[in-house]
């Protein structure tokens, strides 16, 4: 005991001993002005951009924008508890978030604070805005994330380190989409966030709701900032969960984030430009709104061997009005990003969910990123299906049709319906196989349309009975032999015959 | 230039003179302090000039003491 506390009294004296005593000096500003979140601050010569600032009564705010004689700076939180004449002091640092293994499962604002109730400690930081990963850094996108929709990973399929936008009008399903793909990630080792910017209370706490059902709050977490927030705090929330991220990342593990949504990310940084008195341009948006979006999403990647061979994949929303892609907000994001899939209005009303609009939905990085069991049986679908929609414009003249342009109609509508999915149940890798294969094979020619759900439901029941080994194996090692497909192919038309008769 | 100087108790004239000095060197003009009496500071002083202080405080140095001491000899905060 005694020597314990000699050892300990040493080790403090042995500290002390090297303690410096210098006097410490620093700059300090005076508020002569705030209004509607942004402070006008004198003094603190010494400040740069984007420097986190500490007033008086303990709110935190960001210099940005450094004048002559003075600074402008937003307001992270508090903005009501700071007053004209106050102290602002400077901190020397930039916006850093918590990154690590502390995040899973939590709820967090764009600092890091929990908002689950619980604290939360973290030992490793990073700065939330950070360049993004160089040419030499990265390597070829070549590993599958997949949705576990049939209609994205056959069509549109997304790789680990694409950008990959959901774009379609309010309510069309945009979300659901995102979060089926977060849903999917379970057992994959894939660290998701989902990135809450200006949305609904409400919304965001069913979102939670939702995940938490699945299982899925033991790999994600949520980045949260309501429409009550101040706009600062909606402008960083993209940026703290994609330095979360890149905390993964760059330890060599993959993560996905989703930034739902970018429309409103503009919206926030247009509230602030323009308080800040920054010229307004197209549709008042402030003129560096591109660099906004392109600086977030050139961030996700995939790392090169050398650098831990990491991913980060990025699904950001944005909001169209009116199904218009053209306008400004969507057109930069399109050009960002690699592919989007474009939800339409009215496919969603005709009861096509996921409403995803083939013809406009493309993935940039494309067949790379497909698991070989896919990549075998996804061929030609989506010429198949412009055929049908072109062939569909000409059925109601009535005409008569000849037999084998019937056989493409029938296939073609079976393939609409089989590309239906209801949300929240995404299929596994050897379920969308199983489910390709029997439309190549002609199965669903002879299956009304109506039926097909159910017949689906059937097959699968059937299938997980009769070929357990060779689906288990398709999901284990995302590849099928021939011998495979054959006993597939085989379960399948037993299957269809039984239903026939 | 006018200082602001804050101080726990009343300070010699000596005291205060080599102060002022010492800061009319940093602004290279003369300064003339304003004396503040609060002992929240501990110990020591602390001195504003021309937007900077200069915290010689006994408080402050206990603070930075206290996370010094937290932090362990190998420790690599960054």
């Amino acid at each position: 005991m005694t020597t314990n506390i000699e050892t300990i009294s040493a080790y403090i004296k042995k500290r002390l001993d090297s303690f410096s005593v210098a006097p410490s000096v620093y700059e300090v500003g005076t508020v002569t002005a705030c209004a509607d979140g942004v402070i006008r601050v004198k003094g603190l010569p010494g400040r740069r951009y984007d420097e986190l600032l500490q007033f008086d009564c303990g709110a935190y705010g960001l210099a940005f924008q450094l004048e002559e004689d003075f600074i402008s700076v937003v307001m992270l939180s508090d903005a009501d508890r700071v007053t004209v004449g106050s102290a602002v002091y400077g901190t020397g640092r930039v916006i850093e978030v918590p990154i690590g293994d502390v995040l899973t499962g939590r709820i967090v604002d764009p600092l890091g604070r929990p908002l689950d109730g619980r604290p939360l400690e973290a030992n490793a930081f990073r700065p939330a805005e950070r360049p993004a990963p160089s040419i030499i850094d990265r390597q070829k996108v070549n590993r599958s994330l997949p949705t576990g929709i049939l209609s994205i990973d056959s069509m549109t399929p997304i790789g680990k380190g694409q950008r990959e936008l959901i774009i379609g009008d309010r309510q069309t399903g945009k979300t659901t989409i995102a979060i089926d793909t977060i849903l999917n990630q379970a057992g994959n080792n894939v660290h998701c966030f989902y990135c809450a910017i200006a949305q609904k209370a409400s919304t965001i706490a069913s979102i939670i709701e939702e995940l938490t059902a699945a299982g899925a709050m033991e790999y994600t977490t949520v980045v949260a900032t309501t429409s009550a927030d101040s706009p600062t705090l909606q402008y960083l929330a993209p940026y703290a969960a994609c330095a979360m991220a890149e905390g993964f990342m760059y330890a060599g593990e993959d993560a996905l984030v989703v930034y739902d949504d970018l429309s409103k990310h503009a919206v926030a940084y247009r509230t602030m430009s323009l308080l800040l008195h920054r010229p307004a341009g197209r549709e008042a948006y402030p003129g560096d709104v591109f660099y906004l979006h392109s600086r977030l999403l050139e961030r996700a990647a995939q790392l090169s061997p050398e650098l831990g061979g990491g991913s980060m994949t990025a699904l950001p929303i944005i909001e169209t009005l009116n199904g218009d892609i053209s306008a400004y907000i969507p057109t930069n994001v399109i050009s960002i990003t690699d592919g989007q899939i474009f939800l339409d209005t009215d496919l969603f009303n005709n009861g096509m969910r996921p409403a995803i609009n083939v013809g406009l939905s493309v993935s940039r990085v494309g067949r790379n990123a497909q698991r070989p069991a896919m990549r075998q049986v996804s061929g030609g679908l989506r010429i198949e299906l412009s055929q049908y929609r072109e062939l569909v414009s000409f059925t109601p003249f009535g005409t008569d049709i000849d037999p084998a342009t019937h056989k493409m109609l029938t296939s073609g509508a079976a393939l609409t319906e089989i590309l239906k999915q209801k949300k929240h149940v995404p299929y596994s890798l050897s379920t969308l196989v199983s489910l390709l294969l029997a439309h190549k094979e002609g199965v669903y020619i002879s299956v009304p349309i109506q039926e097909i759900s159910a017949f689906n439901h059937g097959l699968c029941a059937y299938l997980a009975a009769q070929c357990m080994n060779t689906l288990n194996h398709i999901d284990v090692t995302g590849e099928m032999t021939d011998t495979e497909q054959q006993i597939l192919v085989e379960a399948i038309k037993a299957y269809a015959e039984s239903k026939r008769n | 230039m006018i200082a602001k100087l804050t101080v726990t108790k009343q300070i010699t004239n000596t005291q205060m003179e080599a102060i002022r000095q010492k800061l009319s060197d940093i602004a290279q003009e003369n300064v003339t302090l304003q004396t503040v009496i609060d002992d929240a500071i501990i110990g020591g002083f602390v001195a504003e000039l021309n937007g900077k202080i200069y915290d010689c405080s006994l408080k402050t140095r206990l603070k930075e003491l206290q996370s010094y001491l937290k932090v362990a000899e190998n420790d690599n905060k960054y």
